[in-house]
């Protein structure tokens, strides 16, 4: 009995798979009937089977994040928020720009400018000024 | 509810919106087959991510005429096998993942719910990687011995001796391991 199964056991397992044709089959149940060690390995391979089909899905993580952009560094922020600065410069150093004592006659009337529009002007010409003197000097 | 085909031909029209709901609909599943062939959570990860980017680009190259279901996961499983060659030789891997069994629950841990199931995972990843593959992809995923022969690149007898042997093998050590 020993040399039939080992000889039937490549064709027990495709018995188990239904990949026999019917007189390999018929032969296979006629072993079965005979032998019950083949019987416990063919239910045992059912049974392997099985757990494997019932293995559960598993739910995938969520995806992984991109990673967050690093904060702009000091200088690169400073440099943003200066640019308003020293564009108001910029304009005020060129002459075009610059308004005068005949633009304030005709656009501010002198009532509500208490005090001249070029002297807060020449005092923040002379501000900007002292700034740069002491820049230089640091 | 659109079928597979219709969100793969309108992804191939430039709408991304149908891709997402095939990586909605299929995400779980790809990402459980590569855990299998795998072994590590992390592992699958990647290789699940990769999946999907190489199933998105070869997109063009599916055939309508078998399931999406089929093709997505023949290449995510050739992707896990590709992966696996990548990393380290066979038996260290191996034994990484026999060792891997923290005091504190890990990743893989906290999925499995049941011991049979962490029992047939650990012993799965005793079989050589092709044998696991071919196990998975036939037993686990329904494939046919003709797909998965096609999936891992070898003629179908060859397939159906790595499922006698796999089958044989897990038998021997759940005995073993259940002390029948």
């Amino acid at each position: 009995m020993k040399s039939a199964c080992n000889l039937l056991e490549p064709l027990l397992h495709a018995y188990t798979e239904g990949w026999l044709s019917a007189s390999d089959r018929l032969r296979v149940e006629q072993h079965l009937r005979e032998c019950s060690a083949c019987r416990q390995k063919v239910a045992d391979w059912y049974a392997v089977a099985n757990a494997l089909r019932e293995l559960p899905t598993l739910p995938a993580p969520m995806p992984r994040l991109p990673a967050p952009e690093p904060e702009p560094r000091l200088v690169p922020r400073l440099a943003l928020a200066m640019c308003p600065v020293m564009a108001l410069l910029i304009a005020w150093h060129s002459s075009a720009w610059r308004p005068t004592l005949s633009h304030l006659s005709t656009y501010a009337p002198p009532r509500i400018i208490t005090k001249p529009l070029h002297s807060y002007a020449h005092t923040m010409h002379r501000w900007i000024a002292e700034v740069q003197r002491r820049w230089k000097a640091f | 509810m659109a079928s597979d085909a219709q969100l793969v031909e309108r992804c191939l029209r430039g709408e991304t919106t149908a891709f997402d709901t095939l990586v909605a609909r299929y995400r779980d599943r790809v990402f459980s087959l590569a855990f299998r062939i795998l072994g590590e959570a992390s592992a699958a990860e990647d290789a699940a991510q990769e999946a999907w980017l190489r199933a998105y680009t070869r997109l063009p190259m599916y055939d309508p005429a078998q399931p999406f279901s089929t093709w997505l996961l023949c290449l995510t499983a050739r992707v896990c096998l590709n992966a696996r060659r990548a990393r380290q030789t066979e038996q260290h891997y191996t034994e990484r993942a026999a060792k891997a069994q923290p005091p504190t629950p890990t990743l893989e841990e906290r999925i499995y719910e049941r011991e049979r199931q962490r029992t047939l995972q650990r012993l799965l990843l005793r079989l050589p990687v092709l044998q696991r593959a071919a196990v998975l992809l036939y037993y686990y995923e329904g494939l046919s011995v003709s797909e998965v022969a096609r999936a891992l690149d070898v003629p179908e007898g060859t397939v159906k001796t790595w499922l006698y042997r796999a089958r044989e093998s897990l038998r021997q050590w759940l005995q073993e391991e259940l002390g029948e």
